[in-house]
């Protein structure tokens, strides 16, 4: 099976160590691991220290994930407890 | 705005309150305003945050109150757009920790202590479950509750009786709060009434009630005083005219300053005339005076009132008399209520008159009306102003009944305008039916209107029997030609008895000169008499001498 190579931004904007951006951070890892074939650039963002740069990107719920993939751009909310979506979203076979 | 007094200083310091009310009720407008306000009066930064309607919006909604200005910046309000995307992929549980970090870092910049989420019913409607609700709100709670900002949340409504339903965690919101506001929008028999309702406040006395507001230039206005109700003004015992000498007369000088007065007639009992006397005598005392009219259009009272020498176009020239004309503006009984406070307050009216009051009883408002009515006149009450208001009677026996605001009750002097219809003429007649602390007339007057103004008069009463107009003048008129045919006659009498007494005089005065004459020639008579039996003695012994020898010695004889 033929991919193209391609790099997928993620941008994690946390609430310091809140239960669910901890959750968040610890799941997203655990994704990341879990499809290893892909190149992944992962910034977490935390609000509390950022306030700025959230507003700028107009998040407010905590944690929010942001993904760039080529030219496309998606936004999760959420704990990230649901992969699925992350992986649909990626067209990664589940 | 009326808030602050209903709650005894307005929203909690360093609490949060909640406002909830349906869509259209209001919520945004009370939030906003109630920033713009503390930011522009007590120099307070605010913070709004804006969770369904995108901060341009809301202010354009908002332009054309008159707090709002032109410049979002000269608001002091910081707004915070935290509309959540449409396009929001869900993944699990999530909080609000993040918009309170921003809001935090946003007030650390601006000194903002003051914070307003609106809408916060989206935000939470997002989470999936009860529980992530509730901590959130208990979140908010506590971090508002560290940062002591005085917050003002708002929220749709819950209610049983609506369509829609609040989220399931809606009672979590209600207990954080310390202050809960309710507003609401209803129609009544197609007339738009708002209310607000203070459902709690903890730590302070609020009214319990329903007021109503009204949202017009001036934002969200609460309708409520308690110093309506405080005798603010002492009691006056200084008269004011009622343009009407006989009128006055008849109260012994005047309304009183401060009083409510009610005049109660049917149409055309000359109403408007009694207000037109009354706000140019206040406007030639040099009194700021406003005259509501819900029936004509200033020029036409102006015209009207000049045909019996009311002349008001001098007092609108020098501005001491405002005329405002309410019949063309829509609106409800509190609508109208802080249009007239507003305008006697904007004119710095000592005296107000309203024509007619019962206006504000029109459909739709029959509910609210009286108390409307009760306001208006406390209010001016208590701002010292002598109000004068008429009110439509459709027929007498309404009287009995009272006005139909029943503020018959609340007003300090009644008076009543009627017609009496008598010999196929209608005469305007006028009575006071109370006046609280002036002796007044018990006596129905008729009214004339002439070209130099209202006169009243005395009712004739003959026969135990009221007459007024021609039957009046008729009756008047006889009496008065009995009377001068009584004079007359008198005359006529007096004068013969003197022509009679001269007469007699005369009669005697011819008498004692017969009686002269009568003794005179009796006098005469008797000299006359003697003079003859002298002389025919005489004569006698002559003859005898004679003829008795011609010796004329017997003529002795005959003298002894």
């Amino acid at each position: 099976m033929m991919m193209i190579e391609r790099t997928i931004m993620f941008r994690l904007f946390v609430s310091g160590y809140l239960p669910n951006s901890a959750q968040a951070i610890t799941n997203l890892k655990n994704f990341c691991e879990a499809h290893p074939s892909e190149q992944y650039n992962v910034d977490v963002v935390d609000i509390f220290e950022n306030p700025d740069a959230a507003l700028e990107a107009n998040v407010f719920m905590t944690p929010q994930l942001v993904v760039l993939s080529g030219s496309r751009k998606h936004v999760l909310i959420g704990d990230l407890s649901d992969t699925s979506r992350l992986a649909q979203l990626l067209s990664f076979e589940t | 705005m009326g808030f602050d007094e209903m709650t005894a200083g307005g929203l909690p310091v360093g609490r949060a309150s909640l406002v909830e009310g349906g869509p259209g009720s209001g919520k945004t407008v009370f939030a906003l305003q109630m920033l713009v306000n503390a930011a522009q009066d007590n120099d307070t930064p605010g913070i709004f945050v804006a969770f369904e309607e995108a901060p341009q919006q809301i202010l354009a909604n908002c332009r054309e109150f008159s707090w709002a200005g032109s410049d979002r910046d000269e608001l002091g309000v910081t707004f915070v757009d935290a509309q959540p995307s449409i396009d929001l992929i869900h993944s699990g549980d999530f909080d609000i920790a993040g918009l309170l970090a921003i809001i935090e870092a946003k007030a650390r910049k601006s000194g903002a202590r003051l914070i307003v989420f609106d809408a916060i019913d989206i935000v939470l409607s997002l989470m999936k479950d009860t529980t992530s609700m509730r901590r959130e709100i208990y979140r908010l709670h506590n971090w508002l509750l560290e940062r002591q900002f005085t917050t003002l949340i708002t929220s749709k409504l819950h209610d049983e009786h609506s369509d829609w339903q609040a989220f399931p965690a809606f009672d979590a919101l209600q207990f954080m709060v310390d202050c809960a506001i309710r507003l609401e929008h209803n129609i009544y028999d197609g007339v738009s009434q708002r209310t607000l309702r203070v459902r709690k406040y903890r730590g302070s006395g609020f009214e319990q009630n329903p007021t109503p507001i009204l949202i017009d230039r001036n934002g969200i206005d609460v309708a409520f005083s308690r110093t309506d109700r405080a005798d603010r003004v002492p009691v006056s015992n200084e008269r004011v005219s009622s343009g009407v000498d006989a009128l006055d007369a008849m109260m012994g000088g005047g309304y009183f300053r401060g009083a409510s007065i009610l005049v109660t007639g049917s149409p055309g009992t000359a109403k408007t005339t009694l207000c037109g006397a009354f706000a140019d005598a206040a406007c030639a005392r040099n009194e700021p005076t406003l005259f509501v009219s819900f029936d004509s259009r200033p020029d036409e009272i102006v015209r009207n009132l000049s045909s019996v020498g009311i002349d008001l176009s001098q007092h609108l020239k020098s501005g001491l008399l405002r005329l405002e004309n309410m019949r063309a503006l829509e609106g409800n009984a509190e609508t109208h209520l802080m249009r007239i406070r507003q305008a006697a307050e904007v004119h710095g009216a000592r005296c107000v008159v309203i024509d007619p009051l019962s206006a504000l009883s029109k459909a739709g408002n029959r509910g609210v009306a009286p108390s409307v009515a009760e306001r208006l006149i406390d209010s001016a009450k208590a701002l010292g102003q002598t109000v004068l208001c008429t009110s439509l009677l459709a027929n007498t026996t309404d009287i009995a009944e009272g006005t139909p605001l029943q503020i018959s009750t609340i007003a300090d002097t009644w008076i009543h305008l009627s017609y009496l219809v008598l010999g196929g003429e209608r005469n305007r007649a006028l009575s006071i039916i109370k006046s609280r602390g002036t002796a007044h007339s018990n006596q129905v007057r008729e009214m004339h209107l002439g070209e130099n103004g209202v006169s009243l008069s005395d009712v004739y009463s003959a026969g135990g029997e009221v007459l007024m107009g021609t039957l009046r003048w008729e009756r008047e008129r006889a009496d008065e030609l009995a009377e001068r045919a009584r004079h007359e006659s008198n005359l006529r009498v007096q004068e013969q008895l003197d022509t009679d007494a001269r007469e007699i005089e005369a009669q005697i005065g011819i008498l004692q000169l017969r009686l002269a004459a009568a003794q005179a020639t009796s006098k005469a008579r008797g000299t006359h008499e003697a003079e003859r039996l002298r002389s025919s003695k005489a004569t006698l012994r002559q003859t005898v001498a004679q003829r008795s020898g011609r010796s004329g010695q017997m003529s002795g004889h005959d003298d002894d």
